[in-house]
């Protein structure tokens, strides 16, 4: 077997300088959220470790996963694809198509049996033995099971191949299916998000790169490093959420003054997602920053957790029709004095604190 | 042996029958095949997508508000355009008429995505077909070329080139492409800006 080349050896062959690696080290460490001291580590990882073979596949998706990933500023894409990852295949960006491309696969799944990636970009649909999905005449389903039985791990990308997503809302007609249900076995992570974060992406492959595991997950088996936290705990419009200023419409002056878009529909008080701390496009904005709320795209079933433009009343938890029935009456009821409990209680606290301030006036003015 | 699909292709093996599938550059969700005659003129085309998910199914019964993030996943690739036009839609049916600075607004978003469309379309997803990698790389000096050796990204193309030309001889419009793609992409009302920057229905994304 052909030993594959270091990243280190790469980039050198690429004329690229030892100090710029180092560079590029520490800021791969940074954007994972670890220490400085972990940058040595990532070195030495690049420098003796082999680059990862990767399968990156297609089920029932729309490729913003693909778009996203593209995007990434830390490390740049281009470092992952062609230097810390060989990405033998990919759909959307390789150069070979139709029986070429078929031929790829095989020869990763030959040559390096059992140590090559998988990434999932959408997911199987089960409905009519999975004909709803047919790249290469087969369906997906098939194809997706054969070529995880000899993966040494398997990356979930986005909400399609975490949860379901789009295609998966009510009534989900095509039996769209999260790949854990359909992969048991393997090492999975889920990387949730329509699309995720183009730095987490890259962050979850640098890491298993470097360190030959997948990162620490949660109990749902995304990364904690980038989804222990809600999209509402580090959004700078939290200030006005505990000062109880609002949005009540797009078009009022609270949304004019950047006041919180809870009562327009935010889900950041239940969506788990770096959006807030990481943002999006090298960090230059993210939704609440453009005055919309966050739809809670990263979450489960996000979309029969609408309507979006409705204030959030029900935890997802209580599934989607909670609403509707007794025990949905009773969860919305409690979430909802929770959370104007919350509000109330954080906002009395800083009245107290501060009395009639001029945030206070503001508001009432507004 | 002959068949006739619903909306009435022809498939069958007269001729010499090519069939690509899949179609990687529509991420193997597309099928094509030619029948080719004995000089060498299609005679027959047909092209299958092979893929379903019935968003128009599952868009039944929702709050029109939100059809805009539902039909956005139609593409990826091109998504601020099928919210816009599901947001037109939704304020056609209703009676909805926005304000001009609105529509101006919007107008504005769409021609960013169009213009960034353009640069990820053309680098990223469609150069592969039009460079000749084989005889790329042995241009650049390798004695030995497999599809593993070709750089999957133009970035790369373009990375270490001085001036108005990549290593391929195909013109850049600049050398610096992904921070140039980058910054337009911060404008751009795609799911990258990301989704919130979509306009929904009577309204434009962004407060005035």
């Amino acid at each position: 077997m052909r030993r594959p080349e270091t990243f280190y050896e790469l980039i050198r062959r690429q004329g690229i300088s030892r100090r710029n690696f180092m560079k590029f080290c520490s800021l791969t460490a940074a954007s994972m959220g670890l220490a400085p001291s972990f940058a040595g580590k990532i070195a030495h990882a690049m420098e003796t470790k082999p680059r990862v073979p990767v399968i990156w596949m297609h089920g029932l998706e729309c490729t913003c996963c693909t778009e996203s990933f593209i995007r990434s500023a830390h490390p740049l894409a281009k470092d992952v694809i062609l230097s810390l990852i060989s990405l033998d295949y990919d759909d959307t960006i390789m150069a070979a198509a139709g029986h070429q491309a078929e031929q790829c696969i095989e020869d990763v799944m030959s040559e390096y049996r059992g140590q090559y990636i998988l990434a999932c970009e959408g997911n199987p649909p089960l409905a009519n033995d999975g004909t709803f999905c047919i790249p290469g005449g087969r369906p997906y389903v098939e194809r997706l099971r054969e070529v995880a039985a000899d993966a040494a791990a398997v990356i979930a990308w986005g909400s399609c191949a975490s949860w379901g997503c789009v295609q998966a809302a009510k009534p989900n007609p095509t039996q769209a299916t999260p790949v854990h249900k359909v992969i048991t076995g393997k090492p999975i992570v889920k990387v949730p998000g329509c699309p995720p974060i183009a730095e987490v992406m890259t962050g979850v492959v640098s890491y298993y790169v470097t360190f030959g595991e997948l990162p620490a997950l949660d109990r749902q088996g995304r990364p904690l490093m980038f989804y222990s936290q809600r999209v509402h705990d580090k959004c700078y419009r939290r200030g006005h959420f505990d000062a109880g200023q609002f949005a009540e419409t797009f078009d009022d002056a609270g949304s004019r003054m950047g006041y919180c878009l809870y009562k327009v529909g935010c889900r950041g008080p239940t969506t788990y997602n770096a959006c807030s701390t990481t943002r999006w496009n090298d960090g230059v904005s993210f939704p609440i920053g453009s005055g919309h709320g966050c739809l809670g795209c990263s979450e489960p079933d996000f979309w029969d957790n609408g309507p979006f433009y409705e204030r959030l009343e029900t935890f997802p938890q209580f599934g989607a029709e909670a609403t509707a029935d007794k025990i949905g009456a009773t969860a919305a009821a409690i979430v909802g004095v929770g959370i104007a409990a919350h509000a109330g209680l954080t906002a009395l606290r800083q009245a107290k604190a501060k009395p009639n301030s001029p945030a206070d006036s503001e508001h009432r003015a507004g | 042996m002959s068949i006739t699909t619903p909306n009435g292709f022809q498939l069958d093996n007269s001729g010499k029958r090519v069939v690509v599938d899949p179609i990687t550059r529509i991420e193997g969700h597309l099928r094509i095949e030619v029948n080719v005659d004995e000089s060498n003129v299609i005679r027959n085309a047909v092209s299958t997508g092979t893929m379903w998910r019935g968003l128009e199914v599952i868009l039944r019964g929702r709050d029109p508000r939100d059809a805009w993030a539902f039909v956005q996943r139609i593409c990826g690739v091109c998504t601020g355009v099928h919210a816009l036009a599901s947001v037109r839609c939704v304020e056609n049916a209703l009676g909805i008429e926005i304000p001009e600075n609105a529509n101006t607004i919007r107008n504005i978003m769409h021609l960013t995505l169009y213009s960034q469309d353009h640069l990820v379309h053309f680098y990223h997803l469609h150069a592969l077909d039009w460079v000749d990698g084989v005889s790329a790389v042995v241009l650049d000096g390798h004695d030995r070329f497999s599809l593993r050796d070709l750089p999957p990204t133009v970035g790369e193309f373009t990375r270490g080139s001085g001036g108005g030309q990549d290593k391929f001889g195909v013109a850049c419009p600049n050398t610096r492409p992904r921070a140039e793609r980058r910054d337009i992409d911060g404008l751009a009302p795609t799911r990258y800006r990301p989704p919130g920057s979509a306009p929904s229905p009577g309204r434009t994304g962004r407060s005035p």
